[in-house]
């Protein structure tokens, strides 16, 4: 049923969702989006179990933030309830570095969610079609997306050169001045690359003034709609629960202090 | 008449002379046409402008007509112009804007607004009739090989029914295989009574479908139009003065020896240590497969050897390992006796000078001058010598005149030879050079390769990856084959132009029927510039 939901929809609901979690700065909000998130998804059977391993990255991130704010974190009356040698953990920094660890967690959530259920063929389409995006540009951000994994390739390459001139000898200093050397080479390349792009797509009758037609058709459904509608109530029933458990705390208008 | 140009002029905005000047041609729509010419003559701009690719695409002074169905081409709009001529790239990845075959298809037929319904029926019929494997069909196109992308862009203009093909260069670009695949394709489409207008430097594959050549000169004239027999036959000379490519089995096309080199190195240098030695290589990327399978190669002073295999036969695997880039799992590679991991960046440099692919990759100032002299500063070769050495290297390499030039405004065969030279000054006494006239026209191709000759001659060892095997006959003295990362053979070149269904079968191709066996009977070489 997922992937007959436009991805344009999808990506109204993911964006609410991602909005929601970053305007709250209490633990327990974020833990109920990652929690929500992961049984829609994995039990539902939209995201395989074994895709959670993406979160990894997510995780080490979250855990950095969680130590740091727990020992470091600038709060007033706080209470050391930990020591690790040098190391002086309060509560108050706890609770925060757990509220951002979560944070982070959930937003790692709903992008491995959104990212592994897209296609960028029809995340594009469905912009051009429902939302009247340019083709010019959406057909170049197709383009695009077709060169990058080549970058790396060709970041590499270019490193192998460069060291093999000898530019190693350099010194620290001038690694400013050698991401510079590298840039020029990959600028040239993708420039001349979108030119003949932009060359081959005319010589196929490409021209966004004149009326096309559209193999893949992604017309709006109320289904779309009501996926989005469904979204909102839940990100709005994780809301009320946890404003009516007295957790919620917003963070960016003065929001509690814990 | 379905083509018509009148007084064709047309000037690039930062040129100062035409590219082609005042062109006249009346082409009928089911002709099949080779259009040749020196570098620079304007070709692609011939196919460009029938198009109304030029103007419309690419800015340029345009005056006189060109007239396509008895309308200015500038009249239709670029899907009427699609659904009369179907252009096929020279560079195959750069004319795809999708990510899969089917709806790269359905892209032309979009622009054509066809009905979504008729679709997928005319996209099946044309990625079938080039032969387009299925399971290649629905792999993304960035994985499919050269050879496969170039029959994916002909399926895709092939789906809006064009009367005629314009191919710029289709071929240049592919290994043999790959060359072989999109030919025949060629051959099928054109059954059916499509035209076909083709530049192409390689000429010889094309030469039973041709039914006119024309030729234009440097200054961008239609100097001949003809059918091919007279063309070839009776204007032999002028093609030669013009530097283009003869498809003729008689005529030597390459030609530097005078002496033949072969035989006297390898006797000499059978005592002497061998210069790059790999044992029991093996190597993959990461926890890939393997790419590079028990290799085992020693190349002594002074020889030329060409690495030749497929696309993704390992060349390029086995290059790398000799500059550090890929560690082998197992295996030893030496460099004078010396393991290459051990060696310092700046030692390396003193061991082996290795050409890019791109020379591009390896430019690290903004001025051709500056690039010799930046090599010899990392040589610590004080300032006041620098100048005069820079000076004579430019002179050497013919680039004097671009000392102040950017080195990314020079066409391509200068941009190598400046790779070539600045790679050098660190006293290397090997040089590798990775596809070194790949995408070149033939007589940059062979500007580039005197100047290897040269410094071969005088003592420098060679080692060449490329897809030519006429260069390989016409210069390599050794030749090293991988297939599937293996070495399946190395020793001198001509015994292996006597194994017809193992270069088959390796992906390779015989060189052009003249240049084999010219050495073995020991003729001499005219040089046919």
């Amino acid at each position: 049923m997922w992937n007959q939901i436009s991805p344009a929809a999808r990506l109204i609901a993911n964006l609410a969702a991602m909005f929601a979690v970053v305007m709250v700065n209490d633990p327990y909000t974020p833990t109920m989006f990652l929690v929500v998130s992961i049984a829609l998804t994995v039990w539902t059977g939209v995201l395989q179990g074994r895709r959670l391993v993406r979160l990894l990255p997510f995780g080490f991130f979250a855990f950095a933030m969680f130590w740091m704010n727990a020992a470091w974190a600038n709060v007033n009356d706080a209470v050391v309830v930990a020591t690790l040698g040098p190391l002086q953990f309060t509560d108050q920094g706890i609770v925060l570095g757990l509220a951002l660890a979560l944070r982070i967690l959930a937003v790692g959530m709903l992008t491995i969610v959104f990212l592994s259920t897209m296609d960028p063929t029809e995340m594009v389409l469905s912009l051009v079609q429902q939302f009247r995006f340019p083709p010019r540009l959406a057909y170049s951000l197709m383009a695009a997306l077709r060169f990058v994994p080549t970058l790396e390739t060709e970041m590499q390459l270019i490193r192998a050169a460069h060291r093999i001139r000898g530019t190693g000898a350099e010194g620290r200093l001038a690694w400013g001045r050698r991401l510079y050397r590298y840039a020029i080479p990959l600028l040239a390349g993708g420039i001349r690359r979108a030119e003949r792009v932009a060359i081959a797509m005319e010589a196929r009758g490409f021209a966004p003034q004149h009326p096309r037609t559209y193999m893949r058709k992604l017309p709006w459904r109320t289904s779309d709609t009501w996926f989005i509608v469904a979204s909102l109530v839940v990100i709005g029933a994780i809301f009320a629960v946890s404003a009516h458990m007295n957790w919620l705390s917003w963070a960016w208008f003065g929001g509690r202090e814990f | 008449m379905f083509i018509r140009t009148e007084g064709l002029t047309i000037t690039y905005l930062d040129a100062e002379r035409p590219v082609l000047e005042n062109v006249d041609l009346q082409i009928a729509a089911d002709e099949r046409i080779l259009l040749l010419g020196p570098s620079g003559a304007g070709k692609s701009t011939l196919l460009y402008a029938l198009a109304g690719l030029v103007p419309r695409a690419i800015e340029a002074r345009v005056t006189g007509q060109v007239l396509l169905d008895n309308r200015p081409v500038t009249a239709w709009t670029p899907a009427q112009v699609a659904a009369r001529l179907g252009f096929l790239f020279q560079e195959p990845e750069s004319q795809f804007c999708m990510l899969y075959p089917t709806d790269e298809v359905a892209f032309g037929l979009e622009n054509l607004a066809v009905e979504p319904e008729a679709m997928p029926a005319i996209i099946a019929d044309s990625l079938a009739r080039v032969g387009l494997p299925a399971r290649a069909q629905q792999m993304r196109i960035d994985r499919l090989s050269g050879g496969q992308q170039q029959r994916l862009a002909l399926a895709a203009v092939l789906a809006l029914n064009p009367s005629m093909l314009l191919l710029d260069e289709p071929t240049s670009l592919l290994d043999p295989a790959g060359r072989r695949l999109v030919v025949e394709s060629v051959y099928d489409l054109v059954q059916d009574g499509r035209g076909l207008i083709v530049v192409e430097h390689l000429v010889d594959p094309w030469l039973d479908l041709l039914e006119r050549v024309i030729v234009l000169d440097e200054t961008g004239r239609v100097v001949l139009d003809d059918t091919p027999t007279v063309v070839f036959s009776r204007h032999r000379s002028q093609l030669q003065s013009l530097g283009v490519w003869l498809p003729d089995a008689t005529v030597r096309p390459v030609g530097f020896i005078g002496t033949s080199p072969r035989e006297n190195t390898h006797g000499a240098s059978a005592q002497a240590e061998p210069i790059v030695s790999l044992r029991h290589v093996r190597a993959a990327y990461g926890d890939g497969e393997l790419v590079l399978r028990d290799i085992s190669l020693d190349i002594y002073p002074g020889e030329f050897w060409a690495l030749v295999g497929a696309n993704g036969s390992g060349k390029s695997s086995l290059a790398k390992t000799l500059i550090g880039m890929l560690t082998p799992m197992s295996g030893e590679v030496l460099l004078q006796g010396r393991p290459v991991h051990r060696l310092r960046t700046c030692e390396l440099t003193r061991h082996i000078a290795y050409v890019f692919q791109n020379p591009e990759h390896q430019f690290v100032t903004d001025t051709v001058w500056g690039e010799i002299d930046y090599s010899l500063k990392q040589l610590g070769v004080p300032a006041e010598e620098r100048a005069d050495r820079v000076r004579s290297v430019l002179e050497r390499f013919g680039l004097a005149e671009h000392a102040a030039s950017n080195p990314f405004a020079l066409s391509g065969g200068q941009k190598r030879r400046l790779a070539v030279a600045a790679m050098l000054q660190a006293g290397a006494p090997l040089l590798v050079l990775d596809e070194p006239t790949f995408g070149q026209d033939w007589r940059h191709a062979q500007e580039l390769m005197q100047t290897i000759a040269r410094l071969h001659q005088e003592g420098i060892t060679i080692l060449m990856l490329t897809h030519d095997m006429n260069l390989v006959d016409a210069y390599a003295e050794k030749v090293a084959v991988l297939h599937e990362g293996r070495l399946v053979y190395a020793g001198a070149v001509a015994p292996l132009w006597s194994r017809p269904a193992d270069l088959l079968r390796w992906g390779l191709e015989w060189p052009r029927s003249g240049a084999v066996g010219l050495r073995e009977r020991g003729e001499t070489v005219v040089e046919s510039d």
